[in-house]
């Protein structure tokens, strides 16, 4: 706006010096005995906005004089601070209208309680096996399982904010592979499984828009990977 | 210029790889301080440190935690560099004892240190003191046996034999 304002000055400033330059010359051809002021370099100063060196003018009984430099910086500083009002909203909302593009929502994570708990849903990493051998069975097995970090939202922003929001080092998954042997008895049967260990979070998400600040709250939890261990699960079939 | 932005991104992408993996294992200055540094991390008590194995150049240590479903096996080991020492596990721990069941399967796991050397590490668990386990190459040894728990345990090197 400011830019637009110095710009408009300036052309300002130069188109009434044209026009004095022609009044000049009228004045000076048709017009002896009217009394005329002549612009020259010494009246002239740089201005500070635009860095050009003008001459202003304004109307002083019916004749356009120059200005000085003081007048000049205070004249547009006055208009500057007018346009400056105008363009700044109403503190009533119900009247603004604000382009859309400002408009903005986003997520804040408040952690109330954090804990370390071991998951009740097992990854099973082999098959079934049953020893039907009578010295017992060797089950040896490269395992391997992953898992990954989960949350009770489901909007990416809100994840996003859980996570940066936890108090504790946030992993999303966690892969694992070892080698295990189990020896079993006769008629044992069972697979090998995966019990997940996870970092829990729990705490309010809340959501912000940058216009109308906060816009609802709700409890919110979040499951990192934090390891795990095997075990041999026996089944009865 | 372009080649030059590439070159530095490459450089920048993989210092902090390295970055990474190095500052993965925090350091001390003596055994005893990484050990309680890992039974931190491990989320352990010092009782929950079962034993302190010294064999084939490593220092291997082997613990145990409740879990809802019983207790599990873990075996760490101490890494060693520069006169500093750190808390190293690469392999999941295992159940080997079930809550109110008395027969658990004897379980062979294969531990790998930091120095990437391999072990046999031999548990179960057991209700008399005379309990001969078989190893790999079909000797019969007589394993550790925490008496509180009944847990046992063997550890064997495996790096002469690969």
């Amino acid at each position: 706006m400011k830019k637009i304002l110095k710009f408009l000055s300036l052309g300002i400033s130069c188109t009434l010096s044209l026009l004095v330059l022609s009044s000049s010359v009228v004045a000076a051809s048709g017009k002896e005995n009217r009394a005329y002021q002549e612009i020259n370099r010494e009246n002239a100063f740089i201005d500070p906005s635009t860095g050009l060196l003008i001459t202003p003018l304004k109307e002083v009984g019916g004749y356009l004089v120059p200005m000085t430099k003081e007048e000049y910086i205070s004249n547009t500083t006055d208009l500057h601070t007018q346009n400056n009002q105008r363009t700044i909203p109403t503190n009533n909302k119900a009247n603004t209208i604000n382009p859309a593009a400002d408009y903005r929502e986003y997520y804040t994570y408040t952690e109330t309680t954090n804990s370390t708990e071991w998951s009740r849903d097992w990854i099973q990493v082999t098959d079934g096996i049953k020893c039907t051998s009578t010295g017992g069975c060797s089950l040896g097995k490269t395992v391997s399982a992953q898992v990954s970090h989960s949350f009770s939202a489901s909007v990416g922003a809100e994840k996003d904010a859980i996570s940066a929001g936890a108090s504790f080092t946030w992993q999303k998954t966690y892969s694992s592979t070892d080698h295990y042997t189990f020896n079993l008895a006769l008629g044992e049967r069972g697979y090998i499984a995966f019990v997940p260990r996870f970092k829990k979070t729990e705490g309010v998400l809340y959501k912000y828009s940058n216009w109308d600040g906060l816009l609802s709250k709700k409890n919110a939890w979040g499951l990192s990977p934090n390891g795990g261990y095997y075990t041999f699960v026996h089944t009865d079939y | 210029m372009r080649y030059l932005m590439l070159v530095l991104m490459i450089f920048v992408i993989l210092s902090g790889c390295s970055l990474g993996s190095k500052d993965s294992l925090m350091w001390f200055s003596s055994p005893d301080a990484a050990i309680q540094n890992g039974i931190k991390l491990e989320s352990i008590n010092e009782s929950d440190l079962l034993s302190t194995v010294e064999t084939d150049g490593e220092t291997l240590l082997i613990f145990k935690q409740n879990v809802p479903e019983g207790t599990i096996v873990g075996v760490a080991s101490l890494s060693k560099k520069d006169g500093q020492f750190a808390w190293y596990r690469e392999n999941d721990p295992v159940l080997v004892k079930r809550l109110n069941e008395t027969a658990s399967p004897a379980i062979t796991c294969e531990i790998n240190t930091q120095s990437k050397k391999t072990f046999y590490v031999y548990l179960g668990v057991t209700s008399t003191i005379e309990n001969r386990i078989s190893l790999k190459n079909g000797s019969k040894v007589q394993p550790s046996i925490d008496k509180n728990s009944g847990i046992y345990y063997y550890v064997e090197s495996a790096n002469d034999k690969k």
